[in-house]
């Protein structure tokens, strides 16, 4: 009930509003785009002047093909970007929630059965804050994922597609499964949990009817914050080539090898446009800038649910200013008329 | 259990940790699960780990021993490393006292921009800070803009510029929740009601309590900052840790690379600890 009174704040809260309809409005456009127009993407190879004479050849930029111009094959990027927004938007959002779903369950079977390990098992799991992320999933995917030029492609895209999600979301297992478990701790050591244990709540009845409302919240702030990870790590492996659903290399010429991407996703652009990036710069910056906006996007709902679901519990610093600001307030405004403090208080 | 008891297990714990995390990709080998093989890559890791002077790596088809050959690329990806951080969390501080003095206006528009700033990918700072170095170097002639560092030349300045963008931006965030915190406590009233000038009750006793938590969640900051890095060697082809590890794809190789970078990190957070604990008596843990 609380729940849904607190979702109901949550979609008036204009930084989260502004969020989720971006990233609503860009899923359906991306839906849209695949059923009303069969995922074609215009191409544009050469451009004519009136006489119908070829004047040139692409890439084009943004001025001569609006909005975002055209790639090396003459496809038109916005197009391509809006096709894609479904793969990498729902890659992002299926990885992250089944982190923190696993973690979730991991967390609390850890701080119920093995809480005595913790500060060992921390100790291993600090190791991964010594790691970046992306490289332990280059290692991890490289010989799955790329298939270099002349080589045989052992795998189905659909085995590739499952093991890098099975990849992306073990690599952030470890640290939120500790990081939730002890979230679970603290709510364990507060006060409602202890009177419902006096009561004789069960460990399954204190979970369902105590843990999980409480948590619940953080749990999907959390997964917001885990989602923006995701995004970024997504990014940093098409950095390298390392596309969603395979790369395979094709020779283009003797110096150049191209790296394709079987699925439509963004990341795969950001490769290929990074070595073009002095040459045709708008491919890497539109695709990269698309990126930053989702993130943002998803900066804003993380935001938004931290300022709805959080304030009544950690009643931080710039709240209790607030407060005592509107207190201060009332009592300047109806400092003519007598009025104890305390009954102003409340109306406050 | 004591202070230095702590800090000696959790090192020993986070490197185990490290070396049994980056024998992962043996553990698969393709999509089977191959424990044989990552057992027996731990073997050859903790082998080299007893003795590190016979530790080979391959470059174009012929071995070479991984010491003494591996200094230099440490020492620069650790210079790029710390100085940044230094720089980053020096422009945070000054930033968030900026905010901190300035009214609220203004405050809310240096917030925004920064908010919006966290949302940047690393790879567009790299791409923007690539383009700009490029229009610099086309209308004048500072040599210190160099894009690409070649042979034994080393570029510092644009790495550095790019590598501290982003760290700034995230430690002015946990800085200013920090600060904003503290400073609703109750004795920042008291020591107004004082009449103590507002700097001064910001520079000493805001500065001094929230500085803590700020070097508490450093931690995650030099994770981020360690991808960065990566990042911006293989951008930038410096010839650094990262882009070693990277482009050699060997475990062991890996492993000692990855403990080489955990060290001295590990250095700078337990000395910190150490002073904090020693100054305010309590457990903390980074």
């Amino acid at each position: 009930m609380i729940i849904g009174a607190n979702f109901k704040r949550l979609f008036k809260h204009p930084l989260f509003l502004s969020g989720f309809l971006f990233i609503f409005l860009l899923l359906a456009a991306s839906f849209s785009h695949a059923i009303f127009f069969h995922g074609v993407i215009p191409v544009t190879n050469s451009l004519k002047d009136s006489e119908g004479l070829i004047t040139s050849f692409g890439p084009f930029g943004p001025l001569e093909v609006p909005p975002l111009g055209t790639d090396e094959v003459g496809r038109h990027i916005f197009v391509i970007l809006i096709q894609g927004a479904k793969y990498t938007i729902g890659i992002s959002i299926l990885v992250a929630g089944l982190r923190i779903i696993i973690s979730g369950m991991i967390g609390f079977l850890f701080e119920n059965y093995f809480s005595k390990l913790n500060q060992y098992v921390s100790g291993l799991v600090n190791g991964f804050y010594f790691i970046p992320a992306a490289l332990i999933c280059y290692f991890l995917l490289v010989d799955v994922i790329f298939t270099s030029h002349g080589e045989v492609d052992g795998y189905t895209i659909l085995q590739k597609m499952i093991f890098q999600l099975f990849v992306l979301t073990i690599v952030a297992i470890p640290t939120n499964s500790l990081l939730i478990g002890n979230q679970i701790h603290q709510i364990y050591t507060l006060e409602f949990i202890q009177s419902a244990k006096t009561l004789g709540g069960g460990r399954l009845h204190i979970l369902k009817k105590h843990i999980i409302p409480y948590i619940f919240p953080q749990l999907l702030i959390q997964f917001t914050q885990e989602t923006i990870k995701v995004l970024v790590l997504l990014i940093h492996l098409g950095f390298f080539h390392l596309l969603f659903g395979g790369t395979t290399e094709q020779e283009l010429d003797e110096s150049q090898n191209a790296y394709i991407s079987i699925s439509s996703e963004w990341s795969g652009m950001i490769g290929n446009a990074f070595t073009h990036l002095t040459g045709w710069s708008w491919m890497f910056f539109s695709v990269t800038i698309f990126f930053t906006l989702v993130i943002l996007a998803f900066n804003l709902m993380t935001k938004g649910m931290e300022d709805v679901f959080l304030v009544d519990r950690y009643k931080s610093g710039k709240d209790r200013k607030k407060r005592q600001k509107k207190i201060t307030f009332v009592g300047k405004r109806e400092d003519s008329s007598f009025e104890f403090i305390q009954d102003s208080e409340k109306q406050a | 259990m004591g202070l230095y008891y702590r800090i000696f297990l959790k090192f020993i714990l986070t490197a185990i940790g490290i070396v049994l995390i980056s024998a992962l990709p043996a553990l698969f080998d393709g999509m089977k699960l191959d424990i044989s093989s990552y057992i027996s890559t731990l073997m050859t890791i903790a082998s080299g780990l007893m003795q590190p002077f016979a530790v080979t790596y391959e470059h174009l088809q012929t071995d070479y021993f991984l010491f003494p050959d591996i200094w230099p690329l440490w020492g620069y990806s650790m210079t790029l490393l710390f100085v940044s951080f230094i720089i980053a969390f020096l422009f945070a501080l000054i930033l968030t006292f900026i905010s901190m003095i300035v009214a609220g206006k203004l405050r809310k528009i240096i917030r925004g921009i920064l908010f919006i700033g966290e949302s940047v990918p690393d790879i567009l700072v790299i791409g923007l800070a690539i383009m700009t170095a490029i229009l610099v170097n086309k209308h004048t002639n500072l040599p210190f803009f160099s894009i690409a560092s070649f042979g034994d030349k080393q570029v510092f300045i644009l790495p550095i510029i790019v590598l501290t963008i982003l760290p700034t931006v995230f430690f002015y965030r946990s800085m200013m929740y920090d600060f904003e915190e503290e400073i609703s406590r109750q004795y920042i009233d008291v020591a107004k009601s004082k009449r103590l000038s507002m700097y001064s009750v910001l520079f000493i006793h805001v500065f001094r309590n929230a500085i803590i938590h700020i070097f508490l969640h450093s931690k995650s900051i030099i994770w981020f900052m360690l991808s960065n890095l990566l990042m911006i060697e293989y951008a930038f082809n410096i010839d650094g840790l990262m882009r070693f590890m990277f482009m050699h794809r060997s475990l062991p190789v890996l492993a000692i690379g990855l403990l080489m970078m955990f060290i001295p990190i590990y250095m700078m957070q337990a000395i910190g600890q150490i002073v904090i604990e020693k100054i305010t008596g309590k457990q903390v843990e980074v």
